[in-house]
């Protein structure tokens, strides 16, 4: 019986389906590979797993068991894997199709199949473990269906293939290595262990595996490369794409000639048939071979590859990929990922009443290639052993996030290129926000805080809204807002609108930031500023001697606690970036005995210490030794502040707080100088001394507020998350409380932080770009993510990973959509109110912890006009 | 059956900035090393798969800040431990007299059942440093392990990965004691929410 594959594979051949079973040839053979049956031993049955050529130049894959192979072609085969494939071409049997493996009769031949490589999709390779020395290889088809598992039995050989004294080559290893000869075979870069085989280009997107086909210069030919059938075509597809074939790699073109000796010997003259082979392998091998490309492009994108020893010649064992470890955080992805593949392997074992043994659960799918997952069995035992599988699940998560992120980005093309159409003809604008659609649905069956609101309409109004991101604010454009004195003749509103638009060239940091930070006020002068920078160097120095010149306060125990607090953190805080990067000076602290210090460390040591003392003052003290040290004093913002505000704060009393190291150290770098970096930090921490209270009331109340922004901006990931315990958000604790320190790099986060110092749109708006960055990753959290715990570490885990840019934009979109709930909401309590007379009983009150947020707006209208 | 089920034990570790909790976890898990690991805001954990008795456990080994500050997120994160690691740092005397206090703040905070028979292990780390740097002696530190019910005494260098490995084993020997206890205790999965404690959340 033919298999239907094979079939539509013979009717696309060029020779006559005759031919096909005209004694096939071995080109490479493996003994003692196992495939569990159901009536054999527990190790299942041996047999030789091969790679063979048809007469008419098919390749074909096949397992046969030692017990089908007739006495003679035994002997080939053992030949052929025992002593390498150099001199002999043997002669074979046909093999058999996958039908037999669904024949439900027992007899060993029934087991052999086979399969022409053009019908593979995917191998997943699981390679010998310490524990699990054997390993194994399951073949996906294009169609749907796996083969079993082949075993890899290698302690049965008694002496390896490779050159004489080399540890003996992994079966499955072997078997890679021949079939990348003959097909092109591209690791999959998300899932080291899987392979493709003559991929499409989508599927070699979505797996990561930029395409050793498509080099950006040339266009890609999908059309001949979507007939995997067609095998010249495919060759000469690649072969148009490489033009210079002479830059390839000698592994590749070494490989033909070595087969065609084989064929010479085997055959004692060249033949016509020889002739032909040997073009069409000359080709394959050239495409296929990971010197065209291939390796190239792998290793540009940090993506797995084989290499590949020449065409079957004996090389010692290559390293497979996964032994190329990256970084601990690849590492770590990649240990949870072996688990999971572990723990399909072992259900796939237990449950072998099938020949596809590939399991249906939810994140099953998201590792399988699309079409197996149409032969997704249901297996109560799968679930079982997944469903509290925590840390397969985050990993799962993160997988999916980055195919979504792929998919995203498409879509916004499409999206900017629809935008650009449209507006060629003069109409239409587009939305940052490309999630509203989904949106709408996720309100249809939710009883959110809008109640009766038509949250459809809502919606469709939101599309609307655009972020107003733009280019940073230039110092050309800076200067030019000074009149000759020195004074701004722009209003503070509109340099704060500039900076959250696009924040600050990184020149004019210094000078800017020190107008946000509160050291200069808005309307001072060139003069002003002068004067107001030697005053604040002397109350800098005048409180920094405080400890500094004082044995009594040094050897204070508290004193001595904080100090060694700071040192401890201070040692540990963004030491790769250079300017904290070096160890020119030894390090006198106690605890880092053997780790040098350098001259900024020193100083980030001393502007914490010091900022305990202005900390540990009274606001009236803090007015007193200003007023002492700046005669001529400018209506400051923090002096008035200061003396007008409550004098205590008693909360902050207790000195350094983990956290502030990591807020400190921008500002200090920025400023470049430790009195100006003091007082820079003194402003930011204005800002954000909340977060360090003792009772932690202010993380307290802005992870609260932030629940509530999710429970009316989001209400299907608001019920997840009450779901899964997470409603404490205690995910984004770390986000909130260094302003996302930890989770952009050093660059971003000066981007970030001179666009929260802007207080443009809201004075809180650091729950704007959480909300966003939550938005974002909400599908992956709903449908993946099922704890507090599994929340919590696909959130840590995002660190470094999240684009500034386009969190700004979101978070400035949902800012504008909250403003817009807030009208509709008011709007139509004021309707009923009037129309009953009633205070509006169906619609309930927006909340005011988030009106709070959208003061702001109102404020800087009010100080524009 | 309970034997059949996934059995994912949660361990917390607690102690003072600065002792080496992020390096001993690390470590363990990861076989590496840092002295430069930066302050852990919040919290995090490492998974790793290790057999205790003939039985593959997965441990969640939860990572916690150090300064006294962020206790009152321990709610969240230590509920459901098995087993709670006390580190100190040998050569910092303040970081073992704290110790008590970590030890009653996690059996309030966490309040698991039997309190007095909870799995704790105490772990005196930076054993690498000098000699004349150390502050707690051996002898001393087991004293007071012995007068807190007998808890487990290891001294460990995460620097030079000295018994790092064995101490974990106990801990997670003990934790699966806990975890299988508590599963004999209760057959049932039964939720009881009513002591969620909401110090923080959203009350809207």
């Amino acid at each position: 019986m033919e298999n239907d594959l094979l079939i539509a594979q013979m009717e696309d051949l060029e020779l006559e389906q005759s031919t096909l079973f005209v004694q096939p040839k071995l080109l490479f053979t493996r003994p003692k590979v196992y495939v569990e049956t159901t009536t054999n031993s527990k190790e299942g049955m041996p047999g030789f797993i091969s790679l063979i050529e048809t007469s008419n130049y098919e390749h074909i894959l096949s397992w046969t068991p030692e017990a089908a192979i007739p006495g003679l072609d035994q002997d080939s085969y053992v030949d052929i894997s025992s002593e390498g494939e150099h001199d002999s071409t043997r002669f074979v049997a046909p093999p058999r199709t996958p039908e037999a493996l669904r024949s439900g009769s027992f007899h060993p031949s029934d087991y052999a199949v086979s399969v022409p490589l053009q019908s593979i999709y995917s191998l997943l390779v699981y390679p010998p473990r310490i524990k699990d020395r054997q390993g194994s290889i399951i073949i996906n088809l294009n169609g749907g269906e796996s083969l079993p598992a082949f075993y890899f039995h290698d302690d049965g050989l008694t002496k390896g293939k490779g050159l004489p004294g080399s540890p003996p080559t992994w079966g499955g290893q072997d078997l890679l290595n021949h079939l990348e000869q003959l097909v092109e075979v591209v690791g999959s870069a998300i899932e080291p262990g899987v392979y493709l085989v003559n991929a499409s280009r989508a599927d070699k997107i979505n797996h990561g595996a930029a395409s050793p086909s498509f080099p950006a210069s040339s266009p890609p030919s999908s059309g001949v490369l979507d007939h995997p059938l067609r095998e010249d075509s495919v060759a000469g597809g690649h072969e148009s794409l490489y033009p210079d074939i002479s830059s390839i790699n000698q592994a590749g073109s070494i490989a033909a000639p070595a087969l065609d000796a084989a064929t010479i010997t085997a055959t004692g003259s060249i033949t016509v048939e020889g002739m032909r082979r040997r073009r069409s392998l000359t080709e394959n091998s050239r495409s296929n071979s990971p010197g065209a490309g291939h390796q190239q492009s792998a290793s540009a994108t940090g993506s797995p590859s084989i290499s590949s020893p020449g065409l079957f010649s004996g090389r010692p064992r290559t390293p497979l990929p996964f032994e190329n470890h990256i970084d601990p955080l690849v590492n770590t992805v990649k240990e949870m990922r072996w688990n999971i593949l572990e723990r399909f392997s072992q259900v796939a074992r237990f449950s072998r009443d099938a020949a596809t043994n590939i399991l249906d659960h939810p994140i099953t799918k998201q590792i399988l290639p699309p079409h197996v997952q149409q032969r997704i069995q249901e297996s109560e035992a799968a679930k079982r052993v997944m469903d509290d599988y925590d840390s397969a699940r985050v990993y799962l998560a993160k997988w999916a996030a980055t195919v979504a992120d792929q998919s995203d980005k498409e879509r916004r093309e499409v999206q900017e290129m629809e935008r650009l159409r449209k507006s060629s003809s003069g109409a239409g604008s587009h939305s940052a926000h490309g999630r509203s659609g989904r949106r709408i649905n996720d309100y249809e069956d939710e009883e959110g805080p809008l109640g009766a609101f038509n949250v459809l309409d809502l919606e469709t109004e939101c599309t609307m809204i655009h972020h107003s991101r733009t280019d940073p604010l230039s110092p050309m454009d800076w200067f030019s807002f000074f009149d000759d004195q020195g004074r701004l003749k722009v209003s503070e509103a509109h340099v704060r609108e500039l900076v959250f638009r696009g924040g600050i060239e990184h020149d004019i940091r210094i000078e800017v930031w020190k107008f946000f930070l509160n050291i200069y006020p808005w309307d001072s002068t060139e003069a002003e500023r002068v004067a107001l920078r030697a005053s604040k160097a002397e109350e800098y120095y005048a409180l920094k001697r405080e400890w500094f010149d004082d044995t009594s306060v040094q050897e204070d125990e508290a004193f001595q606690e904080q100090k060694l607090r700071i040192e401890k953190d201070v040692h540990r805080t963004d030491r790769t970036i250079s300017f904290f990067a070096s160890e020119t000076l030894p390090n006198f602290s106690g605890d880092f005995t053997g780790v040098g210090s350098n001259e900024n460390l020193e100083l980030l040591k001393d502007i914490l210490l010091t900022y305990n003392i202005w900390a540990a003052k009274s606001p009236s003290e803090r007015a007193a030794s200003n007023d002492k040290t700046s005669k001529s004093l400018l209506s400051d913002a923090s002096a008035t502040e200061a003396t007008s505000s409550s004098p205590v704060e008693p909360n902050l009393l207790e000195g350094y707080v983990q956290g502030m190291s990591d807020l400190l150290a921008p500002v200090f770098a920025v400023m470049g100088d430790e009195v100006m970096g003091f007082w820079a930090f003194v402003g930011l921490m204005e800002k954000t001394k909340k977060n360090f209270y003792r009772d932690q009331v202010g993380m307290q109340s802005q992870l609260e507020t932030l629940c509530k922004m999710i429970r009316v901006l989001d209400p299907k990931l608001y019920k997840h998350l009450e779901k899964c315990e997470a409603l404490n958000l205690f995910f984004c604790f770390r986000w909130l409380l260094i302003w996302f320190k930890r989770e952009f790099e050093w660059v971003d986060i000066m981007r970030l932080w001179e666009v929260l110092f802007s207080d443009h749109l809201s004075t809180q708006f650091q729950l704007f770009v959480a909300m966003a960055i939550l938005d974002k990753h909400r599908d992956i959290m709903i449908d993946h993510l099922q704890g507090f715990d599994e929340i919590l570490k696909y959130v840590n885990d995002l660190s470094m990973t999240i684009d500034l840019e386009e969190s700004l934009q979101n978070a400035e979109v949902l800012y504008r959509r909250l403003e817009h709930v807030a009208d509709k909401i008011d709007t139509k309590r004021q309707e009923q109110t009037e129309s009953s007379g009633n205070v509006a009983d169906t619609t309930p009150e927006f909340p005011p912890a988030l009106r709070k947020l959208l003061k702001a707006t109102h404020l800087s209208t009010e100080m524009a006009k | 059956m309970a034997s059949r089920k996934k059995v994912l034990l949660k361990v917390i570790i607690l102690g003072e900035s600065g002792v080496g909790k992020t390096s001993l976890m690390n470590q363990y898990v990861n076989k590496k090393f840092s002295n430069q690991y930066k302050a852990t805001i919040g919290a995090d954990f490492l998974t790793k798969e290790v057999l205790v008795d003939d039985r593959l456990v997965t441990m969640q080994i939860w990572d916690t800040a150090g300064q006294e500050r962020f206790q009152s997120l321990g709610v969240a994160f230590y509920r459901g431990a098995d087993c709670c690691v006390l580190v100190y740092d040998v050569n910092n005397a303040k970081s073992f007299e704290t110790l008590e206090s970590w030890r009653d703040e996690f059996l309030i905070q966490a309040s698991p059942r039997g309190p007095e028979n909870f799995p704790f292990v105490v772990i005196g780390n930076k054993i690498d440093m000098e000699e004349s740097k150390r502050m707690i002696s051996q002898k001393r530190a087991m004293a007071w392990c012995q007068s807190k019910g007998n808890i487990p005494y290891f001294e460990t260098s995460a620097k030079e990965a000295i018994n790092v490995e064995q101490a974990f084993q106990t801990i997670a020997k003990n934790a699966l004691q806990q975890e299988v206890e508590v599963e004999i205790d209760f057959p049932d999965p039964i939720k009881i929410d009513s002591d969620t404690s909401k110090d923080f959340g959203c009350a809207c």
